[in-house]
């Protein structure tokens, strides 16, 4: 019995809650009490550490040593006037869209997680390429070298990044016998040789390709050329200003998350691993253990983005080209071979 | 979409203005690159939007005041300006400089030459998004400063030299804590060419980046470690020493093991030349600090109202960016009669557009920021 059940036959009967209101209340639960609270814990950790890496003293001023600047930082951005008024439905909007589309197949729990489908694994991709492409049209859009050419970038990087995260999630899919998110967790037992990742060399291999391809993708800092802020001033960013900017820097805070969250599900054990638990206690606990290890996986991606120059963008798309895409199809085979005869769809 | 946006899908070249004020500068100055796709094939620059009149100014001043202004002419490098100024005004009047100040001067303009090189690694990390490094180095350089204000009283813009000396001597404990800086310093190197210069990032965004052949170096006749790197061996320092540098044992960088790296004259060989700079004036910073002469440290014939001789000199001095000349003509009146300053940073933007032609637009910040150009210089 999960939390939700826990928490249904707990209420007061209501013969009219049927699956959509539960559904609201999952996502409403989710996100206000776990993803919310959690990003905004991850953003001042996040700017925190770099602070530490980079000699300085980062936020200490709003709320307890900085705690809440981030808070404080989308109050002021949300306030704030745009730059030049955008219809109401433009592109910034379709991109906090696409990547809120994303919450419903989330894989951050069992009990939080509102849709298990048989392609569940390749939704988010969908999701992600209208983010992406969101990116590039309202770079085009601006009429401006910088954005035309933060655009072209983010889009070359986009096409280049994303067939080699296709094969290592093909290979993580053939794994584990199918792509619902409950197959990937249920085929990894709960000891650390359990998760895909250590359970053979090719797994290893995709994870490794997975988590790059999605840093090529979503153009996470060091491969983040098309929006440079150098010589193209930010590219796309540059013509953001006031709430617009606040949500594109929570949607790329957003996004990355996601990917660590996606990497963790695929390879890290997802939500596995916690044993017997009382049914209120197992729903948090496992969302934990899921956020706990994306942290973990952000923190390693956060050290290298700290201690590494930027990339060029013809150096990012030759590196997805040659190199993660080869290694994507190696993983992908080499897992076929792997577990030849023992997976039946 | 309509039809006006279409030229960013353009394959034929798209010309792109950049600037006057832009991230990718320290100061003003104007570009108009041509580009095909992302690719570089023109370039048209524009300065002057820090032309202040500098030398028109000293010659309206009293000769003393002239020393305020050559602070101006490249702030990151004063001290360098001002001993170019002040040799040129010696050597038409022939006066004496005490030895204690001879080796003043020396610690100072080695201690703006690390500060200096230092603000172009912080400039290089920044322009290629390094930040890490850019915090660092500019951690680093605070003890520099900090020593400049304890020599001469403020961070930037000394005005600490006089015709024939120094204006102070060295306050107490002056001599510690700058070998107190070296040994840091020394330290810091370590970290800094582990997280950018063996950085594989790194290397593979600079190397062969911004090719500058000896043929090329001569051409526009660049001076300093842009044409050192470029395997024009050229140091004013050891080739035509000026205020007792021959007394110290110059250790050039050109003839280590590692200078094959260096000599290739890309973006990657400048950059690393200059850290192999900032060990060089360490050295010569623990020579001069151990052999600190006793005595004045001032002509004291030399007062307020001192006006040189008739008559013309031509000096150049090894500023951090190369050889800075300065020409004074004194017609023995109150005031200059002309004061003409030929900088090193002009002939490397001029070599900077030859360069750049075929690099991808995205380098252009590396390219510009390894060149370590001076626009106030440029402009004067």
């Amino acid at each position: 019995m999960s939390f939700f059940e826990f928490l249904a036959d707990n209420t007061p009967s209501d013969p009219m809650m049927d699956h959509w209101l539960f559904g609201l209340v999952k996502l409403a639960i989710t996100f206000g009490l776990l993803i919310i609270p959690s990003l905004f814990f991850m953003t001042h950790f996040e700017r925190k550490l770099s602070a530490d890496l980079q000699a300085r003293v980062g936020p200490n001023r709003a709320g307890w040593a900085g705690a809440t600047q981030s808070i404080a930082d989308l109050l002021k951005l949300l306030q704030k006037d745009t730059r030049q008024k955008q219809p109401r439905w433009s592109w910034p909007t379709l991109q906090v869209v696409a990547l809120f589309s994303i919450l419903s197949v989330l894989p951050l729990g069992s009990s939080v997680l509102l849709l298990d489908t048989g392609m569940s694994g390749f939704l988010p991709f969908f999701s992600f390429s209208v983010y992406v492409l969101a990116s590039v049209f309202y770079g085009l859009e601006q009429k401006k070298m910088e954005g035309g050419l933060s655009g072209l970038r983010v889009g070359a990087q986009f096409v280049s990044g994303l067939f080699p995260a296709m094969t290592a999630l093909m290979a993580a899919g053939i794994r584990a016998g199918g792509f619902r998110w409950s197959d990937f967790v249920a085929s990894q037992s709960s000891h650390l040789f359990g998760w895909a990742i250590f359970s053979d060399p090719f797994q290893f291999l995709a994870f490794v390709v997975f988590v790059a391809s999605g840093l090529v993708i979503l153009g996470v800092p060091p491969l983040h050329s098309g929006y440079s802020e150098v010589e193209l001033r930010g590219g796309v960013t540059s013509f953001y200003s006031g709430s617009e900017l606040g949500l594109f820097r929570v949607s790329r805070l957003f996004a990355a998350f996601y990917w660590a969250v996606f990497s963790t599900t695929l390879f890290l054990g997802g939500w596995s691993g916690l044993g017997e638990l009382a049914p209120p206690v197992a729903g948090f606990a496992e969302v934990v253990w899921v956020l706990m290890k994306s942290f973990g996986l952000l923190f390693i991606i956060l050290l290298v983005a700290r201690s590494t120059p930027r990339v060029r963008a013809d150096q990012v798309t030759d590196f997805a080209w040659k190199i993660l895409c080869p290694l994507g199809l190696v993983a992908l085979l080499g897992t076929a071979a792997w577990n030849a005869g023992r997976v039946t769809f | 979409m309509n039809s006006d946006s279409m030229e960013v899908f353009a394959t034929d070249l798209s010309e792109v203005p950049i600037g006057p004020y832009h991230p990718l500068f320290p100061q003003g100055l104007k570009l108009r690159v041509s580009v095909d796709g992302e690719v570089i094939s023109g370039i048209m620059i524009e300065s002057g939007f820090q032309h202040r009149g500098l030398e028109k100014a000293i010659e309206r001043q009293p000769w003393h005041a002239g020393i305020m202004y050559a602070d101006r002419l490249d702030p990151e490098a004063a001290a360098s300006a001002e001993l170019a100024l002040c040799l040129a005004v010696e050597s038409i009047s022939g006066v004496e400089v005490p030895k204690r100040a001879q080796v003043v001067r020396i610690i100072l303009a080695e201690l703006n030459r690390i500060s200096s090189h230092l603000g172009f690694l912080a400039k290089m990390a920044r322009a290629v998004g390094a930040m890490t490094l850019s915090h660092y180095v500019l951690r680093d350089r605070e003890r520099f400063l900090d020593l400049f204000e304890l020599l001469t009283g403020s961070r930037f813009s000394f005005c600490f030299l006089r015709f024939g000396g120094v204006s102070a001597d060295v306050t107490e404990g002056f001599v510690e804590r700058v070998l107190e800086a070296c040994d840091l310093i020394r330290m810091r190197l370590k970290e800094y060419n582990d997280l950018l210069t063996y950085n594989h990032a790194f290397v593979a965004r600079t190397h062969g980046l911004g090719v500058i052949s000896e043929t090329l170096a001569k051409k526009w006749s660049l001076s300093g470690p842009n044409a050192r790197a470029s395997g024009l061996d050229r140091d004013l320092r050891r080739d035509e020493p000026y205020s007792g540098y021959e007394r110290y044992d110059l250790a050039n960088p050109l003839t280590t093991k590692s200078s094959d790296f260096v000599r290739l004259g890309d973006t990657h060989g400048r950059f690393v030349l200059r850290l192999m700079e900032i060990e060089q004036s360490v050295s010569l910073l623990r020579q001069a600090t151990e052999s600190l002469p006793r005595g004045e440290f001032r002509n004291e014939q030399i007062g307020q109202s001192f006006v040189p001789p008739e008559g013309e000199t031509l000096v150049e001095v090894e500023t951090p960016r190369g050889v800075l000349g300065c020409h004074v003509v004194s017609t023995g009146a109150e005031k200059p009669h002309r004061v003409q300053f030929q900088g090193p940073s002009l002939q490397s933007l001029a070599a900077f557009r030859e360069i750049v032609i075929g690099e991808r637009f995205e380098d252009l910040s590396v390219i510009l920021s390894g060149l370590d150009i001076s626009l106030s210089e440029v402009d004067r």
